[in-house]
């Protein structure tokens, strides 16, 4: 029996030689972003592949997932973030097929990891930035030294905002990749209980863990549109002075 | 429950974070133990405001909209 840690491990499919000491192989966690990817692309591409007045099923869940991410940018920044909707509603799809792709069985679990959620956080609190200075200009470096605040506190405050500007990419990675990390070690501790307690006893945590599954799945979409709301509030902070 | 979670890791990585930037300034500077310990107190400090700002807005937010679904505890 494996153990609990081992569906986290990063195996390569194809072996590619290193490149400038930096390991290129195509490993099983590459594997499963391009599949989100791929899976994302083929939904959505046949579900508005008609474009009827009155939408088909697949179209109607297609325009759910696009007016949940319209309506929390609407909320979160306002008309101005519009533009962005193509940015957070990519990156809701990302992390959503991540989550649901991880709890099939025998599958790999990438929003789990933190070098993986790390480079998306980074790279979604940098879309932030660029945002925010060209909106803005420079006018976007007062985020650190809110106007009104006495200027004698500045060698204080300045630090901290500059380091709690710095700690929201690791509060995304840390939110999403332990809530992953954390629910898939619990279902498979569980399901070995299953396992160590024989016909008898083992139905108890098979009912279990029937439950903490759907559980699990509601976690995944929650936490999804949680890093996504999330970067919203980033991105209007950027845009916004406060 | 995800409320819990979120402040904290808001309050992890303001710590965290304080540590790293302290311990790349003291690598860089080679002062071993000074600026580490400047950055942690820093860092902490700049969790915690991490989470007052978040609990504000999600106050706002909260008496705006009378009841979010998920909003279980």
């Amino acid at each position: 029996m494996s153990g609990p840690i081992e569906q986290f491990e990063i195996k390569p499919l194809i072996s590619l030689p290193k490149i400038d000491g930096i390991d290129l192989s195509f490993t099983n966690s590459s594997l499963f972003m391009a599949l989100a990817v791929g899976v994302g692309s083929v939904f959505f591409i046949t579900a508005m592949r008609k474009r009827q007045l009155i939408p088909t099923k697949l179209q109607s869940v297609a325009e759910m997932v696009y007016e949940l991410v319209s309506g929390m940018i609407n909320e979160m920044v306002g008309p101005e973030g519009r533009k962005y909707i193509p940015f957070v509603f990519t990156l809701f799809t990302f992390v959503v097929l991540g989550n649901l792709l991880g709890l099939l069985p025998y599958s790999f679990t990438y929003t789990s990891h933190f070098a993986a959620v790390g480079t998306l956080s980074v790279f979604s609190i940098l879309v932030t930035i660029i945002a925010g200075l060209k909106k803005r200009g420079l006018n976007w470096f007062t985020n650190f030294f809110p106007s009104g605040t006495p200027i004698a506190i500045a060698p204080i405050l300045v630090p901290i905002e500059i380091i709690s500007f710095c700690s929201k990419p690791l509060s995304l990675t840390i939110r999403l990749s332990v809530n992953m990390m954390v629910g898939h070690i619990m279902l498979k501790v569980i399901a070995g209980f299953i396992y160590s307690l024989s016909f008898w006893g083992g139905w108890l945590p098979l009912a279990f863990i029937s439950i903490l599954t759907v559980f699990e799945m509601g976690i995944a979409v929650l936490q999804a549109y949680v890093y996504t709301i999330l970067t919203c509030v980033y991105l209007s902070d950027a845009l916004h002075a406060h | 429950m995800w409320l819990a979670f979120n402040v904290v890791s808001d309050l992890l990585a303001g710590v965290i974070c304080g540590l790293g930037i302290g311990y790349g300034i003291d690598y860089w500077l080679g002062t071993r133990p000074v600026f580490i310990a400047v950055f942690l107190v820093l860092g902490c400090i700049a969790g915690v405001l991490n989470v007052v700002y978040f609990l504000q807005q999600y106050e706002k937010k909260r008496q705006e909209k009378a009841l979010l679904p998920e909003e279980k505890e």
